[in-house]
C-alpha cells in the first residue's frame, strides 16, 4: 500500500458481548460466550440454539424516534456500530458531509428483513405484501438508513461476499482514501442472525452447533452463530495525532501465498467452521504468536472487521500487540489479509 | 368501534407511529405533509393496511390521493366501498 | 500504476437480456425498435416482463431456477466479453484478473418454497441454502474462469452494475489487477416482483419512460459486463481497444429509503464527479443513456436535471427494450452506451409518446446520429445511491 497508510481514528462495535469497546475488552478478558439463544425446530424437537445477539435498544441514544420508525434491525445494528465509532473519534452526529465515504460489508445482508417481507407475502396469501418491509429487505438498507441518519451525501458501497466481504470492501475503502476521493471513510461489517440461520446451523451441524466455540479445535465443528457490527472510522493518515494506528497492507490472496510477518501477532478469523479449518491450521503452524478473537463475537461472515477493531482497542489498552496480521479464510482457499500497526497505549485509558 | 377510530388505531400500529396515540389524531388532521407527517412510502403501506383491515382496495395513487387527505376522507372512502 | 483520473481502456463487451442474447443481437434489436415483451402471471394478474427464454441463453447457462442463475448469466456475459477481448485461457492465467459485479437477487435468499416449508414446520432440506452459498455472482465468475484477482459482489440495489464498473476501473488504475471483468447480473424473481408491485411503481402495460402517461417500471433480467484492461496488458498482447472509461461518480441522496430526492442532488453530484474525473464539460457529452425506469418520480428527477445540467444533449432510456434489470442495469446500459458510441447513433427512447409538461426533458423519438465521442450512463438506486459513468468512443 502506498503512503500515507490509512489511519484508524475511531472504533465502534456491538455484538453478543454488549455495546462498545469496554464490553468487548471485558469479553476478551473473560473469554467471551454467547449471550442468547434462538429457538430452532430440530429433528429432536424444539431446541434453543446458542447465539451471540445484539440488544438494539441503545440505538435511541443516537437516533430520534421518528427516524427509527421504519428502520429494520439490520440497520439498527449498523447504526449502533457506526455511531459508536464516530463518538469514539469525537465526531458529532449528524455529519452533514459529502466528502465522507460509507462502506458496508455484509455476508448475509438484511436476511431477517428478507424473511419478514416473505412473511407479509405469504400471510394473507399474497394479498398484503408490505412495501416497507420490501424496501428494508435489500442488502443496501443499512447503508441507506445510515446515510439518511448521518446526512452523508458521499459515495456509498455495500459488498456481499460471505467471508471475503470485509477484505473486499476494505480494499475499496482504502482505495478511496489513497486516491483522495474522500476525506474519511466510515467502514463497517454488519451481519444479523435470524430463525432461518438458526435452522441452517442445526441442519448443517446438528449437535455441533450448540457450542462452545473452539477456534483452534481444527477437527471439530464448533461455530456458534453471531450478529453485530464493527465499524472503523478511517482517514487518509496525513494527520496521525490521535489514531489507533494504520492499515499497512491489504491483500486478497490464496492461502498458500499468505506469509505472516515475523514481528506480527497473527489474528486468525477461525470461527469453528471445519470447512475453513485446514486453511487456518496451515497458517497457525507458521506463526509464533497467534490468537483468535472470534469467541468474543461469534461466527459471522463479516467477522474480520471485528478482529481489526478488537486488536486496535486491545493495543490502546496496552494489552495488545503493536503489529497484527489478521487473516480470514473461506472454504475455497481465498484469504483476506489485513496488516496493521497500532500505537500501544495510545490514550492511556479507555 | 367506528371506522375512524379503527383507522387511527391501525395507522398507529401498522405504520409504527410510536410517539402518537390514536386519541391524538383528529378526524380532520392531514395524513401527509404537515399533519401526521406521513410520506410516500407510508402512502403505499397505507394501501396495504386498508386492504388488510377493511378489505377495500385502492388501485393506484391517483385514487389514493383524494382518499388520503385526512382520516375523515379516508374513512368516508372506506365506508362507501364497504357498502357496495 | 495509473493516475487516478486516467482513462481506462475497455477491450471487451458481453451482454444478454430480453433484447438480445449477445451484443450484436442487442444492437440489432435496439435500432430496429423491437420490444420483446413477455407476460408473467402473478396471483391471477398478467404483468409485462423482459425475460430471457431458454432459447436466448447459451446451453448450460439456464439450468438453475435458484439465485445461482444470476451467476450463470454473468458467466455467459463474461464469456462473450472475454472472447470479444481476445483473452484466451492462457492470457487469463498469466494475468491478475479481478471480477466486480453488481446484483440484487444473486445475493438474496428468496427461495419461497424453502421458506414456506420452514414456516410451516415441515423442516425443508437445506440444498437451497447450499446453492445460495455457492451463488455469489462474482465468486461464480472467478471460479468459472480460474481467476484469482480481487473479487467483489456489490449490492447497492439499482446502481450496482454501474458502481461495479467504476470500482473495477479503480482496481486497474491502482495496479490491483491487469484485467477486470465488471458489470452486473440479475434475474426475474417472483418475490422481488411482489415487492415492486406493493410499492405501486409498476406498469401493467409495457413501460413508457419519460412519457406523460407513464405508470411505472417493468422488471427485466440479464447480465452486462465490460472487460477493463491495463495499457501494459493490452500492449503485451496487441489487443484492440473498444472504448475508454473516462469518468465515474458516485454520490448519495441521504433522503429516503425508497424515493429519489426530488431535486436530484445526489445524482447531480455523481454526474459532476464523473465529468471532473473525465476533464469534460457537460457540453462535451454527446448523449445520455438515462436510468429512465418510467416511474413518475425517477423520470421527473432526470427529466428536470438533464436539460438543466446538459442543455441540448440528447438522451433516452433503453429500459423500454430491457426492462429494469436492477443490479444488472448499470452493466447492461454501459454496454449499450459503448455500442452506441461505436454505431455513432442512439436508439429511439422506446415507449415514449407524449411529453410530460412537468419537466423540460424530451427523450429522442427516433434513432439519432451522434458524434460518437462521449456517452454518459447514469443509474439511480433504491435508497438514494447514484452512479454515473462517462465512456469515450475509440476513434
Amino acid at each position: 500500500m502506498t503512503e500515507p497508510h490509512p489511519a484508524i481514528i475511531g472504533v465502534g462495535l456491538v455484538g453478543g458481548f454488549g455495546l462498545g469497546k469496554q464490553a468487548a475488552i471485558e469479553a476478551l478478558r473473560t473469554g467471551g460466550r454467547p449471550n442468547g439463544t434462538v429457538p430452532v425446530m430440530s429433528s429432536s424437537g424444539q431446541r434453543q440454539l446458542p447465539a451471540y445477539q445484539v440488544d438494539t435498544s441503545p440505538v435511541s441514544r443516537f437516533v430520534a424516534p421518528a427516524a427509527l420508525r421504519r428502520m429494520n434491525r439490520f440497520a439498527k445494528i449498523a447504526v449502533l456500530g457506526a455511531s459508536l465509532a464516530l463518538e469514539d473519534a469525537g465526531w458529532s452526529i449528524p455529519l452533514k458531509r459529502d466528502d465522507i465515504g460509507l462502506v458496508i460489508a455484509s455476508g448475509y445482508g438484511a436476511s431477517k428483513s428478507t424473511f419478514d417481507f416473505l412473511d407479509s407475502m405469504i400471510d394473507g396469501e399474497g394479498q398484503f405484501p408490505s412495501p416497507t418491509l420490501f424496501s428494508n429487505s435489500v442488502h443496501s438498507s443499512a447503508a441507506s438508513h445510515l446515510s439518511i441518519v448521518l446526512e452523508l451525501g458521499g459515495p456509498c458501497l455495500t459488498v456481499s461476499q460471505f467471508e471475503m466481504s470485509t477484505i473486499s470492501a476494505l480494499l475499496t475503502a482504502c482505495q478511496w482514501l489513497q486516491q483522495d476521493h474522500v476525506k474519511a471513510v466510515l467502514f463497517g461489517a454488519v451481519d444479523e442472525v435470524c430463525p432461518v440461520l438458526g435452522y441452517c446451523y442445526d441442519r448443517f451441524f446438528g449437535t455441533d452447533a450448540y457450542g462452545p466455540m473452539e477456534p483452534f479445535a481444527w477437527d471439530r465443528q464448533t461455530a456458534v452463530m453471531g450478529e453485530g457490527a464493527a465499524f472503523l472510522l478511517l482517514t487518509r493518515g496525513t494527520d496521525n495525532s490521535n489514531a489507533y494506528g494504520h492499515i499497512d497492507r491489504l491483500a486478497w490472496t490464496q492461502n498458500q501465498d499468505v506469509t505472516v510477518p515475523g514481528d506480527s501477532l497473527l489474528v486468525l478469523g477461525a470461527d469453528g467452521h471445519t470447512c475453513c479449518a485446514a486453511n487456518y491450521r496451515r497458517l497457525s503452524e507458521t506463526a509464533a504468536t497467534q490468537t483468535a478473537y472470534t469467541p468474543v463475537y461469534g461466527s459471522l461472515p463479516g467477522g474480520q472487521a471485528f478482529d481489526v477493531a478488537i486488536a486496535a482497542i486491545a493495543a490502546e489498552q496496552d494489552s495488545g500487540c503493536s503489529r497484527i496480521c489478521s487473516v480470514k479464510c473461506d472454504a475455497n482457499g481465498n484469504c483476506g489479509v489485513i496488516e496493521c500497526t497500532f500505537d500501544q497505549g495510545r490514550r492511556g485509558h479507555a | 368501534m367506528d371506522i375512524k377510530q379503527r383507522l387511527k388505531q391501525v395507522i398507529v400500529e401498522d405504520l409504527n407511529l410510536e410517539e402518537t396515540t390514536p386519541d391524538q389524531i383528529r378526524d380532520d388532521e392531514a395524513l401527509f405533509g404537515e399533519g401526521i407527517g406521513l410520506d410516500s412510502l407510508d402512502a403505499v403501506e397505507l394501501v396495504v393496511v386498508v386492504k388488510r383491515h377493511f378489505g377495500v382496495e385502492i388501485k393506484d395513487m391517483t385514487e389514493g390521493r383524494t382518499a388520503f387527505a385526512s382520516i375523515g376522507s379516508l374513512a368516508k372512502f372506506i365506508e362507501e366501498r364497504m357498502t357496495r | 500504476m495509473m493516475q487516478i483520473d486516467e482513462a481506462v481502456p475497455i477491450t471487451g463487451l458481453g451482454c444478454l437480456c430480453a433484447a438480445g442474447r449477445s451484443v450484436p443481437k442487442l444492437t440489432e434489436t435496439l435500432f430496429a425498435g423491437r420490444r420483446c415483451v413477455a407476460w408473467r402471471q402473478i396471483r391471477g394478474n398478467s404483468y409485462p416482463v423482459f425475460q430471457l427464454d431458454s432459447h436466448s441463453v447459451p446451453a448450460g447457462y439456464y439450468e438453475e431456477a435458484e439465485c445461482e442463475r444470476c451467476g450463470r448469466l454473468a458467466m455467459a456475459a463474461a464469456d462473450e466479453a472475454l472472447i470479444h477481448a481476445g483473452l484466451t485461457g492462457e492470457h487469463l492465467q498469466r494475468r491478475r484478473v479481478g471480477v466486480c459485479l453488481g446484483t440484487t437477487v444473486g445475493s438474496a435468499m428468496n427461495n419461497e418454497t424453502f421458506y414456506r416449508d420452514f414456516r410451516a414446520g415441515r423442516m425443508p432440506e437445506i440444498e437451497p441454502i447450499r446453492r445460495y452459498l455457492r451463488a455469489n455472482p462474482a465468486t461464480m465468475v472467478a471460479q468459472a474462469f480460474g481467476l484469482t484477482g480481487p473479487c467483489q459482489t456489490i449490492t447497492n440495489a439499482c446502481s450496482s452494475g454501474g458502481v461495479a464498473i467504476g470500482h473495477a476501473a479503480q482496481w486497474v488504475r491502482a495496479g490491483l489487477c491487469d484485467v477486470a471483468i465488471a458489470g452486473g447480473a440479475d434475474m426475474l424473481c417472483n418475490v422481488i416482483h411482489a415487492g415492486f408491485l406493493s410499492l405501486l411503481v409498476t406498469d401493467a402495460e409495457p413501460c413508457r419512460p419519460f412519457d406523460r402517461d407513464r405508470r411505472g417500471l417493468n422488471l427485466g433480467e440479464g447480465a452486462g459486463v465490460v472487460v477493463l484492461e491495463s495499457r501494459q496488458s493490452i500492449r503485451q498482447r496487441d489487443a484492440t481497444i473498444q472504448a475508454w472509461l473516462r469518468g465515474y461518480g458516485n454520490a448519495s441522496d441521504a433522503y429516503h429509503i425508497s424515493a429519489p430526492e426530488p431535486g436530484g442532488r445526489g445524482l447531480r453530484r455523481a454526474l459532476e464527479q464523473a465529468l471532473t474525473q473525465a476533464h469534460l464539460y457537460p457540453k462535451d457529452i454527446d448523449f445520455i443513456n438515462a436510468h429512465g425506469t418510467a416511474t413518475p418520480e425517477n423520470d421527473r428527477v432526470e427529466g428536470r436535471l438533464f436539460p438543466d445540467m446538459f442543455p441540448g444533449v440528447p438522451f433516452g432510456s433503453t429500459k423500454g427494450f430491457t426492462g429494469h434489470t436492477l443490479g444488472a442495469a448499470g452493466g447492461i446500459e454501459a454496454v449499450i452506451t459503448i455500442l452506441c458510441l461505436q454505431e455513432k447513433r442512439i436508439p429511439a427512447s422506446i415507449g415514449f409518446h407524449e411529453p410530460d409538461p412537468d419537466f423540460a426533458g424530451r427523450p429522442v423519438v427516433e434513432n439519432t446520429p451522434i458524434a460518437g465521442r462521449y456517452g454518459l450512463s447514469d443509474s439511480v438506486a433504491f435508497g438514494g445511491n447514484n452512479a454515473a459513468l462517462i465512456f469515450q468512443g475509440q476513434s
